[in-house]
């Protein structure tokens, strides 16, 4: 480089003024369309009724029948979100083998001189028959599945384990298929040459060293499943979300307000449990 | 003793685990019997039937389009609202930013105004993502049934509080040797942050922002069971008169949606990597 070249110090990308044309274009199409009243929301009367509608939650409702609801909703809740996780992560290892392109399609356990081109076709079918089953349990959202399964068991704790467990299963059997990818393929494959059988290499050789992913990919899961959870009271009839929204339709802002604080400690407890087993999983 | 704590603490943790997992299978009334007997397959089935021939006449499908972009607007307004309100948290919890480049890694700050502020701060951050962003939307609407408001408000403070947590790991992340060069030629705080931090952080905060966006979508959705219009509003319409042709065009509608901006998000963290 001659030194006239004049340097540029960019700090920021080059195609920056199109991102900000574009997020322009996008904020005035958003606010033409919803029209948000946010001239109403500055006066002092909406700010008022905030001020009054917050101060109204203190203090928290603390007399036998709150408190009975409470224990039933932290009950349902915790439980939906367990059991939602733990079967979800059973349909996601059972998926598992099948979405991951590395044991499926290529990788130790697959190539091989002389495997037929039918078994390598059929192999690539089942793939991808996987991945699609994964795609759609993951992307019909759980509040949609919960509307399914209200319908076949009736509205409660079991139907809501159900829905969450079965968008739970599509979600995780991706994120293992890509721990599972992600794994180093040459223990496999010296297993593989030294006459080891398929199974074992998976067994021995792919699955050890993704264990500590996977579990900490399904703690992860837990974590959104408790809010998942707690969000299916809210649009279903079950758990703390359903006892702080029924609070809040009949004004009981006390008893809400317990409700609220259930839910935010039960969010606060599991993330503190699942980061801390998974500190010690690392 | 220190392989032996290790085993106890894993058979003791494994006891509790399946402990805690077979009184969950309790709590949440599991029983298979319910899942595969006649009055659910008769459910199902029911459900499955009504949701053919699924609606799709032209009125109906400009009606789920305009919802669509309701839901839209609330996403992206409420994320750039979340990014407005996450920014300055961010920056006045990064150590880097508020106590300067020298105590980028410090454990024990000073004492004093900065330390305050940093304290607040990152309190302010951890309180407004402990709650659900639907719980406060729950909350808002009755505090002021404003439309979209409540709404783009309720994403906005619980993404504000996730994104202030997230950009402020990304800004005291960044090479402590430009902050300190700014720091050293006399510029102030506000400076030093804009032009030493702010462009080194750039990157991984648009690629979370994105991410985020795909989050409010689906949030979004959910508002319209707390009453914000959308997809969720119509789709909550539809399953409570039991019309599942409606339902099941309605979830075609989120289907799509979801997957489009999954791929829109993948495809500029892709560019910005």
């Amino acid at each position: 480089m001659s030194a006239a070249t004049p340097v540029v110090h960019r700090p920021f990308p080059r195609t920056t003024a199109w991102v900000v044309a574009g997020l322009a274009a996008a904020t005035a199409l958003a606010v033409w369309r919803v029209q948000p009243d946010v001239a109403s929301l500055l006066t002092l009367k909406t700010l008022t009724a905030f001020g009054d509608t917050f101060g109204r939650l203190w203090p928290p409702r603390t007399d036998a029948e709150t408190l009975d609801n409470l224990r039933t909703g932290l009950a349902e809740t915790a439980s939906m979100s367990v059991v939602g996780t733990f079967l979800g992560a059973l349909i996601g290892l059972l998926l598992m083998p099948f979405c991951a392109e590395t044991i499926s399609v290529r990788g130790a356990l697959v190539d091989e001189e002389g495997r037929p081109r039918s078994r390598q076709a059929l192999a690539l079918s089942v793939h991808n028959a996987a991945r699609l089953l994964a795609n759609v349990l993951r992307t019909v959202p759980y509040f949609v599945w919960a509307m399914l399964f209200w319908f076949m068991v009736g509205p409660g704790a079991f139907a809501g384990a159900l829905a969450i467990a079965v968008h739970t299963g599509g979600v995780i059997a991706r994120n293992y298929a890509q721990a599972l990818d992600q794994v180093d393929p040459r223990p496999a494959l010296a297993l593989r040459s030294s006459g080891a059988r398929r199974f074992h290499v998976f067994l021995f050789g792919i699955l050890p060293a993704a264990r500590s992913a996977l579990a900490a990919l399904t703690l992860y899961r837990w974590e959104v499943n408790i809010r998942e959870s707690t969000v299916l009271g809210l649009v279903g009839t079950v758990g703390l979300g359903f006892h702080m929204k029924y609070a809040i339709g009949i004004f009981d802002w006390k008893a809400a307000s317990t409700h609220l604080v259930a839910i935010i400690a039960l969010v606060l407890a599991v993330d503190a449990l699942s980061s801390f087993v998974r500190k010690r999983l690392a | 003793m220190q392989g032996g704590d290790r085993t106890t603490f894993r058979w003791v943790a494994g006891a509790l685990a399946v402990a805690a997992v077979g009184a969950a299978f309790v709590g949440a009334e599991f029983d298979v019997g319910r899942l595969t007997g006649a009055k659910a397959a008769h459910g199902g089935g029911m459900f499955l039937k009504e949701c053919w021939p699924p609606r799709h006449d032209a009125e109906f499908l400009s009606l789920l389009a305009g919802a669509t972009l309701d839901t839209l607007s609330v996403a992206f307004l409420g994320t750039l609202l979340a990014v407005a309100i996450g920014i300055p948290l961010a920056a006045m919890s990064s150590r880097n930013v508020i106590y300067g480049a020298r105590f980028a890694g410090a454990d024990t700050p000073p004492a004093g105004t900065a330390r305050a502020v940093f304290v607040a701060s990152r309190t302010f951050t951890a309180a407004f993502r402990s709650v659900p962003e639907v719980v406060w939307a729950l909350l808002f609407v009755k505090a002021a049934p404003l439309g979209a408001l409540p709404a783009i408000l309720a994403i906005g403070v619980a993404y504000g509080g996730l994104i202030g947590k997230v950009f402020s790991e990304q800004m005291e992340d960044v090479a402590p040797s430009p902050v300190a060069a700014l720091e050293a030629v006399g510029a102030g705080r506000v400076r030093t942050f804009a032009w030493g931090v702010l462009p080194q952080a750039f990157g991984p905060m648009a690629s979370y922002a994105a991410y985020r966006f795909e989050c409010a979508v689906r949030a979004s959705v959910l508002m319209g069971f707390v009453g914000a219009k959308g997809l969720g509003f119509e789709l909550q319409v539809s399953y409570g008169d039991f019309l599942f042709g409606e339902v099941f065009t309605e979830t075609a509608f989120l289907i799509v949606l979801v997957i489009l901006i999954e791929w829109a998000s993948d495809a500029m963290r892709r560019r910005i990597a």
